[in-house]
């Protein structure tokens, strides 16, 4: 039985500033952190092919810029900063076509005919309500709803103040109970 | 366990709210993203050498060019096709149409044509306006030794 321990940021960052190592070190990043992006811009962008796109560029981005991080927030609050303006490029690059109610009703479309969603009634109930959510509520409840995010984490994520988070947060709580209630 | 007024438990570690992925998804997908990274960010489409190969060896043997001409050109060239068939060969009753002659069939012209047989505005000359100008004043105008040498 394997008892290796999990690679540490601060070990990803010191192989990443060596030239020798680098590319291990960006695969122990993938490693740690590639499936948890992954379905925080899943849960954004809801169709699957789109989420690969987003996270093959988000990925692509961390490369780049992973040598002028400064460890000032946490290794995955700066990947999920990135990851999560990629994915409003990409909601905003569809709104470009559609107004704000089609690009819902296609994000729900999605849910159910884009194949890669197994879940049950309710748990395609609550994914309907949240599609309800202007944006920014939709990513405030994901992070704290699914990913299970401390505020002043999120807060690192959105650029936002906890006090707007948390009331943010409760706002869509209270949408998603009246959605669940009529629905 | 509620989670507050939320009629929805918090879901468990791994639950993804009903979303899966294709199988071996996150596999392809870290080959892929390092693949990239190790093009250095570059990348081409599937086939795009293949495709190259191609368009290189048109370079080498291109094809013979084809001219992409618009409508309104071959209208265009309608029309003045028409307008010169018009002029060429039209009756025209003026037989000013400019022909190359031989020197020899000038010489011949000359020589067998009578001044009388030519129409009067042959033989005006623009420049001189002879209604102007008395017969006495062009008498005058010529010496006595010029008129003797020409008789």
């Amino acid at each position: 039985m394997s008892t290796a321990q999990p690679i540490s940021d601060v070990q990803i960052l010191q192989a990443f500033a060596q030239k020798a190592t680098q590319h291990k070190a960006f695969e122990w990043l993938l490693n740690a952190y590639q499936q948890k992006t992954y379905w925080h811009i899943r849960r954004m962008v809801i169709n699957h092919d789109d989420a690969d796109d987003v996270l093959q560029n988000t990925m692509i981005k961390v490369w780049e810029n992973l040598h002028q991080f400064k460890g000032e927030a946490k290794l995955y609050t700066w990947i999920y900063r990135i990851a999560t303006n990629e994915a409003l490029n990409h909601l905003n690059k569809q709104k470009q076509h559609q107004n704000i109610e089609e690009t819902s009703a296609e994000l729900m479309n999605h849910l159910t005919t884009t194949g890669y969603f197994n879940g049950n009634s309710a748990e395609l109930k609550l994914q309907q309500a949240i599609l309800t959510l202007p944006e920014k509520q939709r990513l405030v409840f994901n992070l704290k709803y699914f990913d299970n995010m401390k505020y002043e984490e999120m807060s690192e994520v959105l650029d936002t103040s906890v006090g707007a988070l948390k009331a943010s947060y409760h706002h869509a709580v209270k949408k998603i109970e009246e959605y669940l209630t009529k629905h | 366990m509620s989670n507050h007024q939320f009629p929805y438990h918090q879901p468990e570690k791994n639950n993804q709210g009903g979303f899966t992925v294709p199988e071996g998804y996150f596999e392809k997908s870290q080959k892929q993203i390092l693949a990239r990274v190790n093009r250095g960010g570059f990348e081409v489409p599937e086939g795009y050498f293949n495709q190259n190969k191609n368009r290189l060896l048109l370079h080498i043997n291109p094809k013979p060019k084809r001219f992409n001409i618009k409508p309104i050109w071959y209208a265009a060239a309608a029309v003045l096709l028409v307008t010169v068939g018009l002029i060429f060969f039209m009756p025209s009753t003026q037989n000013n149409i400019p022909v190359a002659l031989s020197d020899d069939e000038i010489i011949n012209y000359v020589s067998t044509q009578k001044i009388s047989d030519l129409p009067i505005e042959v033989l005006a000359i623009q420049e001189v306006n002879f209604t102007d100008v008395t017969t006495e004043e062009i008498i005058d105008g010529v010496d006595e030794e010029t008129l003797l040498n020409e008789l």
